[in-house]
């Protein structure tokens, strides 16, 4: 039995066994999201919130009678993604949580490397308001705050790579025309005003 | 920060990472919603990674059925070459004196066998 054969009608009914059968099936693809995000977050993977996040994810699908589990569409979607998602969301709220109310299993975790230098601000803090569209701003936050690739901007905002190629090069000429560098050190809206002047 | 319920936006989130088309209005609300806070498209394209990984290997059965299956026909390949060599070779090492056997066996439609036992009765008579 494989996880694209889940009987969702069994689930939804409330029949035990198929409970039972999809979180033995779903279980891997929760742990690797969790692992991912853990990772991401320079936690072990072995930290004993590991458990609990994959624990609160299932939790979370099966809440409200399976609301959010619902909103998957099995004809249209690959389940596998849909659930990596909903697990390093579940697995950032319950590190999140444990950071508020620290135990010692955090305590335990080595420090959080930070993901972007301190000294550099973020595209949102340094572009003038209204300069570019939401969309080109998209584009440029991706690409420089969050390193990610031109197919992987046109998978998460479902355009083509070339789309994403021309919003990126406007917003970028968009930027030097406002005297804004667009080579990650970018200085504050407030400098380049400051400058001009 | 966008005012939209977090789970709204996890939904639309799964839904992209799981390749569902979204409405221009969902479309709308979950670009607004990674500008809010850019990790989530860390979440969409780590999502794509952890399909791929943890999806289904092909079956072993499957496999072991078509090795079998690849393992049959390359013997009976082989025996079917092996076999015709074989009489290949025997027809050559007595090819000549079969030409002068004595001995030929000459098979016949069954009316003649019929009618060569009707002839034996009528000679026992």
């Amino acid at each position: 039995m494989d996880l694209d054969q889940t009987d969702f009608s069994a689930l939804y009914a409330g029949d035990d066994r198929a409970w039972s059968r999809f979180i033995l099936m779903a279980r891997p693809v929760l742990e690797a999201a969790v692992h991912r995000t853990f990772t991401r977050q320079g936690l072990k993977p072995d930290a004993g919130l590991f458990q609990d996040a994959v624990a609160d994810t299932f939790e979370r699908l099966a809440a409200k009678d399976f609301a959010l589990l619902r909103r998957f569409d099995p004809q249209r979607g690959n389940l596998r993604a849909f659930l990596a998602v909903v697990a390093g969301s579940t697995a950032s709220n319950t590190l999140r949580a444990a950071r508020r109310h620290p135990s010692g299993e955090l305590e335990s975790a080595p420090e959080v490397p930070a993901t972007t230098p301190v000294h550099r601000s973020s595209i949102k803090d340094v572009v003038p308001e209204g300069l570019l569209t939401d969309r080109e701003a998209l584009v440029l936050v991706l690409a420089f705050d969050r390193d990610l690739d031109g197919p992987d901007i046109a998978k998460v905002l479902s355009i083509s790579d070339n789309t994403v190629r021309v919003l990126k090069a406007r917003a970028l000429k968009k930027l030097r025309d406002a005297g804004i560098q667009p080579d990650g050190t970018f200085e504050s809206a407030d400098e380049t005003a400051n400058k001009a002047a | 920060m966008s005012t939209i319920d977090p789970d709204t936006i996890l939904t639309l989130a799964a839904q992209r990472a799981a390749g569902m088309p979204l409405g221009q209005a969902d479309q709308a609300i979950l670009e607004r919603a990674i500008l809010d806070d850019p990790d989530l498209a860390l979440l969409i394209v780590d999502a794509g990674d952890i399909a791929a990984q943890t999806a289904p290997a092909p079956s072993p059965a499957r496999t072991g059925k078509a090795t079998l299956a690849a393992l049959i026909f390359g013997l009976l390949a082989c025996f079917g070459v092996g076999a015709t060599a074989g009489a290949q070779l025997a027809n050559g090492l007595v090819g000549p004196a079969s030409k002068s056997s004595l001995h030929q066996i000459d098979v016949r439609p069954i009316g003649d066998g019929l009618s060569l036992s009707f002839d034996a009765a009528r000679k026992r008579k």
